[in-house]
């Protein structure tokens, strides 16, 4: 193919590709809207107290973070190795909620009931977000006032007047953006206040999911998600601005440290780890029952499948991606586009007309990629790739194809980044259970088997089940993290 | 003369290894060298942003290693600023006599001498954010000396002025600094900066003073 020739084939390939990725990312909308027929906007009566619950629990969890996370941070400065300390803050963030749920079992089982509810939901919120708020603070105050921060240091300024006069007129539309980032993950949280929130819905991810299961009432059930994407779109052009900088050279925040508080910072990931010893503890006692002998095998070999499976859709979809950036009209859909509910997502591809064990496999791996793809790209990828685009400018003035640029610049360069994704990708895919179960029904992986565990009130033998799940989702994330690596090159 | 000891760091691949530094405690010492020679370091350690356990550094019967950052009193000027940039030129130097609890008309007695011997009354009231590089070179020097710091350190203080510039603010500063008697450490690799305002040379190359 002459050179011209090739030229133009590339960036007509680029141009399907963008198009196909922008409409695989809006498949469950566009199939709710070929498959519903008939539209009857609910009365307000009707969906006004789930928006009114929801926000209630939002705003209540969303505070009790950034409270919480404001004191980790003071307490973070003090720590002298860094990268430990933001590891466990982020630990909460990065295991599978059912993890969490099962440490908050074996914590609070053994001394009282346990609180099914908005408490419940509540603290698991706040354990969950409070370590991101720490690291979202620090590395806001590295980025943005790190050296203003060392001179206010030097000149002697107290820190609460740091806060008063340099930090709070900078960065109070950072701060909110904070909030409003918190707000939103508890706004939509589902797999948490699914196993948590008892009879009362707490999220309107909850209650779409409860208004399909129990009234059938499929356009509701839209029209709730349809809200709920809304009010998060206008949050996000209220506050347009990236609230995760990436990290700049690390300036002493000193001035802001709390030794007191440093204990705080291992708080969220010691509870984890204590109640995961306790449950374990307490099954390893019991013994496996036969029934769980019987199913983890094949539970083990479809999680791990899933895992697998999510993680390389991701890589494609990464790969996808920054061979067609930079493109400004993509990149802002991609930054401003907010994954599908759950429910809708599982919900939407149940409507479509194929079905059978292959198939609903391939759908499950599809709206687990659908829900987290969106999310990891903002997180972890965007910024990878958004400083390369001088780069690509310069590879491509100097004539390199964009196949060329995508495997010798932008890979070398974000391919860690865009591998550390796919392996969280994949672990979240492990320890589904909520998407799993609607789209495949029975028990067949291993946390839909300690979801039916828990509901069966076996806490201990759901417990056991935690042993191969995180030796599995371990596995699954350094296969991409490492492995992963020499195989893409 | 100030005595600086045991300045040791070791870091991906670079030692830096000072065993004994006699600083004079006036006039401008200046410490030189290329990029990558440790000055920055050797800056952020005396001034306490980077830890080094075995550092004593002696001057006037205190170790001001042992000391809390803020109780140093040092004033410093960073190659970036660091000025307050939602705050005025006056506001930012006023802020600094605030956190060392100067009285208020110690405070505008001292700003109206170093906005008169500075020249910067015309641009007080302007905010920090939108003062020319010149301008705000001059607020950063003004605030770190209107608490009268034991010691005054320049890092790369001229670095991003233009030539023109660059001669007149060597003037300036080097005024300021003999009016005040400040003992001062400058950390450049220009050797202009050398030559018009260096008492004492010191050069450092691979984390070694020569």
């Amino acid at each position: 193919m002459s050179g011209t020739k090739f030229f133009h084939a590339e960036e007509s390939s680029r141009l399907g590709l963008r198009w196909a990725l922008g409409l695989l990312l809006l498949f469950p909308y566009l199939i709710w809207l070929a498959e519903v027929r008939e539209w009857n906007w609910p009365p307000v009566h009707e969906w006004m107290p789930y928006v009114v619950y929801a926000s209630f629990q939002a705003l209540l969890s969303a505070g009790l973070a950034c409270v919480a996370g404001f004191l980790m941070f003071q307490g973070l400065q003090s720590w002298h190795r860094r990268g430990w300390a933001e590891a466990a803050l982020l630990f909460p963030n990065i295991i599978p909620p059912l993890f969490l749920v099962m440490a908050l079992f074996a914590v609070v089982t053994p001394w009282a009931a346990f609180p099914y509810g908005l408490s419940a939901v509540i603290v698991a919120h706040v354990i969950l977000n409070s370590g991101l708020v720490a690291v979202a603070l620090d590395r806001l105050l590295q980025a943005k006032l790190g050296g203003m921060t060392e001179t206010a240091w030097l000149l002697g300024v107290r820190p609460w007047v740091f806060w008063r006069r340099v930090a709070w007129p900078q960065l109070r539309g950072d701060l909110a953006c904070i909030f409003l980032f918190v707000f939103s993950l508890c706004f939509t949280s589902f797999s948490i206040p699914l196993l948590l929130s008892g009879e009362r819905s707490v999220t309107l991810e909850v209650a779409i999911f409860d208004i399909i299961r129990t009234e059938g009432r499929w356009d509701k059930a839209v029209l709730l998600a349809a809200f709920q994407s809304t009010a998060l779109l206008v949050l996000a052009w209220l506050l347009p601005r990236p609230f995760w900088p990436q990290r700049s050279s690390r300036a002493s925040l000193r001035l802001l440290e709390q030794p007191s508080l440093s204990v705080l910072v291992l708080l969220p990931a010691a509870l984890l780890v204590t109640g995961w010893g306790l449950g374990v503890g307490a099954s390893l006692a019991e013994g496996i029952e036969p029934f769980v002998r019987e199913n983890l095998p094949s539970a083990l070999l479809l999680s791990a499948a899933l895992g697998l499976s999510v993680g390389v859709l991701h890589l494609i979809l990464f790969l996808a991606v920054a061979y067609v950036l930079p493109h400004n009209r993509l990149d802002r859909f991609l930054n401003g586009y907010l994954a599908p509910s759950p429910a809708i997502t599982g919900f939407g591809l149940l409507l479509l007309p194929v079905n059978g064990v292959i198939a609903d496999f391939i759908k499950l791996v599809l709206a687990l990629t659908l829900i987290s793809f969106p999310l990891l790209y903002r997180w972890i990828v965007h910024s990878a790739l958004a400083s390369l685009q001088n780069q690509i400018v310069i590879a491509r003035s100097l004539g390199a194809s964009w196949s060329a640029i995508l495997f010798k610049v932008v890979w070398p360069q974000a391919g860690a980044s865009c591998l550390r994704a796919c392996g969280l990708a994949a672990v979240w895919a492990c320890g589904d259970f909520a998407l799993s179960g609607l789209l495949l029904g029975e028990n067949v992986s291993v946390p839909m088997l300690m979801n039916d565990l828990l509901g069966n009130y076996r806490f201990e033998q759901a417990a056991l089940l935690l042993i191969p799940l995180v030796l599995l989702s371990l596995a699954v994330y350094f296969f991409f993290v490492r492995a992963a690596r020499y195989v893409v090159g | 003369m100030s005595l600086v000891e045991n300045m040791v760091r070791q870091y991906d691949g670079f030692r830096l290894e000072i065993p004994r530094w006699e600083i004079p405690d006036q006039g401008i010492t200046a410490l030189c060298g290329p990029s990558g020679a440790g000055k920055t370091t050797v800056f952020r350690m005396l001034i306490g942003l980077e830890d080094c356990p075995g550092l004593k550094w002696s001057f006037q019967g205190e170790d001001l290693a042992q000391l809390p950052v803020p109780e140093r009193r040092l004033g410093v000027v960073f190659q970036s600023l660091e000025l307050f940039p939602h705050m005025t030129a006056e506001e930012n130097i006023l802020f600094a006599a605030e956190a060392r609890r100067l009285s208020q008309d110690e405070s505008r007695d001292r700003l109206q001498a170093l906005a008169q011997d500075l020249r910067m009354s015309s641009y007080l009231k302007r905010k920090a954010a939108v003062l020319s590089g010149g301008e705000a070179q001059r607020v950063a020097l003004a605030r770190a000396v209107i608490t009268r710091p034991l010691f005054l350190f320049l890092d790369e203080p001229f670095s991003s002025l233009d030539a023109e510039l660059r001669s007149e603010a060597r003037a300036l500063v080097k005024r300021v600094i003999e009016k005040f008697q400040f003992p001062t450490l400058l950390i450049t690799h220009d050797e202009e900066d050398l030559q018009a305002m260096a008492n004492t040379v010191v050069r450092l190359k691979d984390g070694r003073l020569l």
